[in-house]
């Protein structure tokens, strides 16, 4: 159980504080309710251009990571399709620096052309070294746009093409950065040896004064139910052929969302899941194999991916992934079954409260999604799965009408 | 009015008591050791032996030993073992490295009896069968090959090779053909090696429970006291070498020196004249290369320890027209802390950070019991962490100018570039 308080303040900023006595170091996370989804599609990774940018000094504070190093504290950001999450960690008696650090940033920031510039370039290095030159590395960049055709989540978070980056301006980033980076679309989390009354004076002092923006009321179009199979091939220099195949599920707030978390684990999560026994032990069509969900706010993605050996053709493989995914979906599974990947998921919530930083980061991401207590209902809502309800999904969501394959052709050109 | 341009008040760090490891017991020569909180629900077991890569007879025996273990013994197939584990949720680790293998898992507190029989099975009855081992073989055959198309893995296997030298124990690197050319036989003549020297480190809900179970389950394993002599003398290549690969759109550049172990009287310095050379988010390096100049998205420092040998490496992606000039400025910044004093804020700053990161390494009892590990293979009392605050703020510009001069600024670096020089 994760105990948690809090308040709002005048300005829309929601605080909650999560009280550890046991260490002597505080985790501060800020989410803003902004992510790649909600870039226009013509000006995509702006979203995470924007998070580097955040680092690159603020109205009052030349730098953000001197001042904060100087105190012993550390900090990142990560930016996804839904959310940007900015966090800190630093010893509990120089918690007001974080304070001081993200609500300056959060007032304003300095707005240097320098720091956009430079950025720029880091991002398309960023962009080369995790997706372009890497192998497979584009396969996101093709997969998303295969399944969804509407919703924004057909790009990726990087971007859909390096000339977005290149063509960002300082109007762009100053527009954006007051459209969704105010105090009401924004949740902070203070965790770690605090009083909730030491918080609240110290976000009443600075984050108090700093103006509200229009609320921001999102409206992203609906991805409609897809009707037929979809198939991409890319054929280039990998070192063996793969595969990719999704189906849609229903997004992270949705009541049936961990059924289908669930199915992704009984087909293809650790050694003794369904796929990896059949395809990888038993008939060696693969020599990696996985399946997992993407878990996102909207509407999200099930994903199998795997890795073919030499001789065993692309078609094959496929075959073979449709008839262990099809069996479940008709036959369904078993108590058994299911009651192991109830513990694993219900374990994995264990271990991963553990550290002080993702019980923060938890608590915000659930009241972003409209339940702070999400973290303490999440094992009840994995023991609330019952075979029927888990067939019932996998009936809904495992058939060939609502999937989309990306094939990777190795080049023989080598 | 609240003025944001000034700082709030900066509180001293003050060294916090560090909780140490517990020596449980000792059984038959084996001793375990724990780090108990009552905040947890779970916990973790790690069997760690002297029984790495520098141990085997034949490339790759080591690494291949220990990844089929899971695959079959005596009493249970491998479908067995990993439903076992997967169905009390637990999560297994087993990692080999040149010196040591080490067997983890992590594990709910209530399902400690069943797995820990899990584990003894696979430890002491592994049956290597060999369509498993063939399976493995070829999977991990692509797996390397695989790899090998990476600028960055290809570049830390040249790296290695060149540091150590291709036929040191710390040099090797194994491709396809090591994997595929061990036997069975390899693996049964391997496995008494798994029993050297155990040492046995829980963390987390350590109950009186665990520890009999534990206890109970020792009785069976046939550990071996061993005498570990040190490796030989690397021979180290100081060139740079150029993997071309011109159709990559950045070079990865991974360079490194010998350095002084944790036991030597200089050590904290060059601990921080790494940080502020390349070690942390405001290093010189990383100001340098990715905020001043963009070249890359992250380029970084650090120092590594081997049983016998210490090492600096320091590693980035950059721009591929930019190599050279990347070269340049990482020599360029280290010959400017050999020269200029660093000022006093920066020094302060960088120490600071260090406490901070200590602070923020020893809260849970996982860490806690990693934090002894790394003292406890190398011979090093908890003093070496008790008394690290008062030792970082002893160090002095000079002492900086004056270890980098000295460890650092020779012609002892080996170089390593895949991708191109411009």
């Amino acid at each position: 159980m994760i105990n948690f308080s809090s308040f709002t303040l005048d300005n829309g900023l929601q605080v909650f504080v999560h009280e550890d006595h046991t260490t002597p170091q505080v985790a501060f996370n800020l989410l803003y309710n902004v992510g790649s989804k909600d870039e226009d599609e013509n000006k995509t990774g702006f979203a995470h251009l924007f998070e580097h940018l955040m680092f690159g000094g603020s109205k009052n504070i030349p730098s953000f990571d001197e001042p904060l190093q100087k105190v012993g504290g550390e900090n990142n950001a990560f930016t996804a399709p839904d959310i940007t999450n900015y966090y800190i960690t630093l010893p509990a008696v120089n918690l007001e620096t974080a304070f001081w650090l993200e609500s300056d940033r959060m007032l304003s920031l300095s707005f240097d052309q320098k720091v956009l510039d430079v950025q720029k370039k880091v991002v398309i290095e960023e962009f080369k070294q995790r997706y372009l030159n890497q192998p497979y590395g584009e396969a996101w960049l093709k997969l998303r746009p295969l399944a969804y055709k509407v919703h924004p989540y057909k790009w990726a978070t990087i971007g859909k093409d390096v000339s977005h980056i290149e063509n960002a301006t300082m109007d762009d980033v100053k527009e954006f950065f007051f459209k969704f980076y105010r105090p009401n679309n924004a949740v902070l989390v203070v965790a770690g040896p605090v009083k909730k009354e030491t918080v609240q004076y110290l976000a009443e002092k600075w984050f108090g004064p700093i103006p509200s923006g229009e609320d921001y009321v999102r409206n992203l179009p609906k991805e409609p139910e897809q009707k037929g199979k979809r198939t991409d091939i890319i054929e280039t220099d990998v070192p063996s052929d793969a595969i990719y195949k999704v189906y849609h599920i229903p997004g992270r707030s949705d009541s049936r969302y961990h059924d289908a978390d669930l199915i992704s684990d009984v087909l293809g999560r650790g050694k003794s899941s369904r796929l990896y026994e059949k395809l990888v032990k038993d008939k060696k069509y693969f020599f990696e194999l996985n399946a997992y969900v993407t878990g996102s706010v909207d509407p999200g993605l099930l994903v199998v991916a795997g890795k073919t050996p030499n001789g065993i053709s692309l078609e094959q493989a496929e075959n073979a992934i449709d008839e262990v995914v099809y069996d479940l979906a008709e036959n369904g599974v078993g108590e058994k079954e299911l009651e192991k990947v109830k513990n694993k998921a219900e374990a994995s919530l264990v271990f991963g409260e553990v550290e002080l930083l993702n019980r923060a980061m938890s608590i915000a991401i659930g009241a972003n999604l409209g339940n702070p207590n999400l973290v303490n209902e999440e094992t009840g809502m994995i023991r609330n799965v019952t075979t029927d309800s888990f067939n019932n999904m996998a009936k809904s969501v495992l058939k060939e009408s609502n999937a989309s394959t990306l094939l990777y052709i190795k080049n023989n050109n080598q | 009015m609240l003025d944001r341009t000034k700082a709030p008040y900066i509180n001293n760090l003050v060294q916090p008591d560090i909780i140490k490891a517990q020596e449980a017991f000792i059984f038959e020569n084996t001793p375990v050791f724990f780090v108990h909180s009552d905040n947890q629900e779970a916990l973790k077991i790690e069997i760690i032996t002297d029984s790495g890569s520098k141990f085997e007879q034949k490339p790759a025996a080591a690494s291949t030993a220990l990844s089929l273990l899971n695959e079959g013994t005596i009493n249970r197939t491998g479908s067995q073992i990993s439903d076992g584990f997967d169905s009390r949720g637990a999560f297994t680790d087993f990692n080999n490295t040149s010196d040591r293998q080490h067997m983890s898992c992590y594990t709910l507190e209530r399902f400690f009896p069943e797995i820990i029989e899990l584990m003894s099975d696979v430890w002491i009855n592994p049956s290597f069968p060999e369509n498993e081992l063939e399976r493995y073989q070829n999977q991990k055959a692509e797996q390397i090959a695989q790899q090998r198309k990476k600028n960055q893995y290809k570049a830390a296997e040249v790296f290695k090779n060149s540091l150590f030298g291709k036929n040191h124990p710390y040099g090797r690197t194994v491709g396809p053909e090591e994997i595929k050319s061990i036997t069975r036989e390899d693996l049964i003549d391997f496995h008494p090696t798994m029993y050297r020297n155990p040492a046995i480190f829980l963390s987390g809900k350590v109950t009186d429970n665990v520890l009999s179970t534990l206890q109970d389950h020792l009785q069976k394993i046939p550990v071996a006291q061993a005498n570990t002599s040190k490796t030989k003398k690397p021979e180290q290549i100081t060139d740079l070498i150029v993997i071309k690969r011109p159709e990559s759109l950045q070079s990865t550049i991974r360079m490194g020196l010998p350095v002084i172990d944790r036991g030597h009287k200089d050590y904290y310095k060059l601990v921080v004249a790494n940080e502020l050379f390349g070690g942390y988010f405001g290093s010189r390096l990383m100001k340098n290369l990715r905020e001043d100049k963009g070249y890359t998205y992250g380029v970084h420092s650090r120092l590594m320890h081997l049983e016998d040998e210490g090492y600096m490496i320091v590693g980035t992606d950059v721009i591929k027209e930019k190599t050279e000039d990347s070269l340049n400025e990482i020599q360029s910044e280290l010959e400017r802390l050999a020269t200029e004093s660093v000022e006093q804020l920066e020094l302060d700053t960088v120490i600071n950070y260090l406490k901070g990161n200590f602070i923020s390494s020893i809260n849970t009892p996982y860490s806690l019991v990693d934090k002894f590990k790394s003292l406890y293979f190398y011979d090093i009392d908890y003093g070496f962490y008790d008394n690290y605050f008062e030792n970082l703020d002893q160090i002095t510009p000079a002492d900086i100018k004056n270890t980098v001069e000295k460890y650092l600024l020779n012609n002892q670096w080996t170089k390593v570039v895949v991708g191109d020089l411009k």
